[in-house]
């Protein structure tokens, strides 16, 4: 279906097997190195979900964390107001974030590069001062502490190392099935449409139609990476719809590299790493994030992925 | 645009000519629904499409190429070729892979391109991309195929090459529009032509008589070196 062969989704699979056995004993390491991959995790889906905007319809989204933030005060509310379970929260978060990623995406089809861009920006602006005003219910600037945990049954998720195997799961499905998604006829026309708008126009493709898609689908994941984070964390606020938040995620797709399958992973990985290391200088962490992107625009456009591949063909000779 | 009317034939090669800026490539937006016209209308068997959407133009059988070639250059030749076959034969049941495969490997043998199969299009030099374009608009299984300067900037032997394949089209019952500049193109390959200028058609017939055609000489060369002969 869609495209997608037998052999393709072995030999991918295969792969992401072998990552998800690699990272198995991770949490012998301690408790703080879980805590840190727990969060690579989470946003390597947050950004990996960008990536389908950014990298394959070629829609830069400066507002992306505003998704993440109505995923996971979704979730959040459903489970403390409603005491509905958190893993079911979850996915109506995504359901939510992709409901705003429709209603974005409708007025935004009409604008293209910085134009988008502004209203993305506007979008995350405006989400957040909702969450802050509309105190009655997002208990405001505050944020809402002692979110309830993900109920693991036998399991007490709230231990890090028990959480992890959680989040590894559905990271790995996730990355694995946007994978997949990229590879499909749908993936595709996506990269078509973002080679050339008109062109893909003229061979029949409804390009209106699948740039929405792309937003439902990577506003989905953002929500469900938001709701992943609240009831991991446990607490959240409104400042997690700002722009900087927005930067942040962004800064993971770019840096790892637009456009690739494992560029948010790495990018993710180096940016969580990285945030931890400087914790120290963190006022000028975008001055740092910032330096970086212009660097690898400049000399990596398809970013640490093309390293990566650089270093793999070496080692290869 | 102003007054422009033309009938196409099926299975004819169609040729618009004219001096840079007669509106040649407007016409083509506007056939092919990436302009809208203020007035009149355009008819494809007889039905409306006025003012439809350039996918749905395509979806009905219109199928274009570009001047400035628009292959989707992050993709292999075989990918772009795909993604034409997708669109027509359907996303989510449509063609297996194996068949889709198949049959864009049998387009790309058509326009000679099927030694560069896995190479990705942006490698490819002027030539061989706008025959890439060709291969990806008949993807669609046009009815018709509009060809904008499809020997624009092109070598002699790769003119030669293009040529070749224009002519396979209309054997294989695709009615072909084209616009040229290169003479050569337009009398070897068109069946009928018509000659633009300023928005206005000037003259139409075989080429031999729009060639032959006073206001169609003087719109290329002037008024001043066109010489009573």
């Amino acid at each position: 279906m869609l495209g997608i062969t037998r052999q393709t989704i072995t030999k991918d699979g295969k792969y992401y097997i072998l990552l998800f056995i690699a990272l198995l004993p991770l949490p012998l390491a301690g408790d703080y190195v879980t805590h840190i991959a727990i969060m690579i995790m989470i946003y390597s889906v947050t950004s990996a979900s960008l990536n389908i905007l950014v990298g394959y319809t070629g829609r830069l989204s400066l507002g992306h964390a505003a998704f993440f933030a109505i995923g996971s005060y979704t979730s959040t509310l459903l489970s403390m107001n409603l005491a509905l379970n958190p893993w079911l929260g979850i996915i109506v978060g995504g359901l939510l974030a992709a409901l705003f990623g429709l209603v974005l995406g409708i007025p935004s089809l009409r604008l293209k590069g910085p134009y988008l861009a502004i209203s993305t920006l506007g979008f995350g602006i405006i989400v957040q001062l909702l969450l802050i005003n509309l105190d009655w219910l997002t208990r405001g600037p505050i944020g809402i502490p002692n979110i309830p945990p993900l109920p693991g049954g036998m399991i007490d998720l709230k231990i890090k190392s028990n959480f992890f195997y959680v989040a590894l799961t559905v990271f790995i499905l996730i990355i694995f099935l946007l994978g997949l998604l990229i590879k499909s006829r749908v993936g595709k026309i996506l990269i078509a449409i973002r080679e050339d708008e008109d062109a893909a126009l003229s061979i029949g493709i409804n390009v209106s139609l699948f740039k929405i898609f792309a937003f439902i689908v990577s506003t989905f994941f953002a929500g469900v990476s938001g709701g992943l984070y609240a009831h991991y964390l446990r607490y959240i606020s409104p400042a997690m719809s700002a722009l900087s938040e927005s930067i942040h995620i962004l800064s993971m797709t770019i840096i790892g590299g637009i456009g690739t399958t494992i560029g948010p992973l790495l990018g993710a990985t180096l940016i969580t790493i990285l945030q931890e290391v400087l914790r120290p200088y963190l006022e000028y962490r975008y001055l740092i994030y910032g330096s970086l992107i212009i660097v690898v625009m400049k000399y990596f456009p398809s970013g640490m992925h093309a390293l990566l591949q650089v270093i793999i063909k070496g080692v290869r000779k | 645009m102003n007054d422009v009317s033309l009938n196409v034939k099926e299975h004819d090669i169609f040729g618009i000519i004219g001096p840079n800026g007669a509106g040649k490539t407007t016409l083509f937006n506007i056939i092919t629904g990436f302009y809208k016209p203020d007035s009149g209308r355009i008819l494809f068997n007889g039905v409306d499409i006025t003012g439809k959407k350039p996918n749905e133009i395509a979806k009905l059988g219109i199928t274009r190429t570009w001047q400035i070639v628009k292959p989707f250059l992050g993709m292999t030749v075989l990918d772009n070729v795909l993604v034409a076959i997708y669109v027509k034969k359907g996303i989510l049941r449509g063609l297996s892979e194996h068949t889709a495969i198949e049959k864009a490997e049998e387009i790309l043998e058509f326009v000679g391109l099927s030694h560069r199969k896995h190479v990705l299009s942006e490698a490819l030099p002027q030539g061989e991309r706008k025959r890439l374009e060709i291969a990806r608009a008949l993807a669609t299984e046009p009815r018709v195929l509009m060809l904008d300067e499809p020997a624009g900037g092109l070598t002699n032997i790769e003119m030669d090459e293009i040529i070749e394949v224009v002519k396979k089209v209309r054997e294989s019952k695709v009615t072909v529009v084209l616009i040229e500049h290169n003479m050569k193109v337009v009398m070897g390959l068109c069946d009928r032509v018509i000659a633009l200028n300023y928005g206005k058609k000037i003259a139409e017939g075989t080429p031999e008589e729009v060639a032959k055609n006073e206001e169609v000489i003087k719109a290329y060369l002037g008024e001043r070196f066109y010489v009573e002969s």
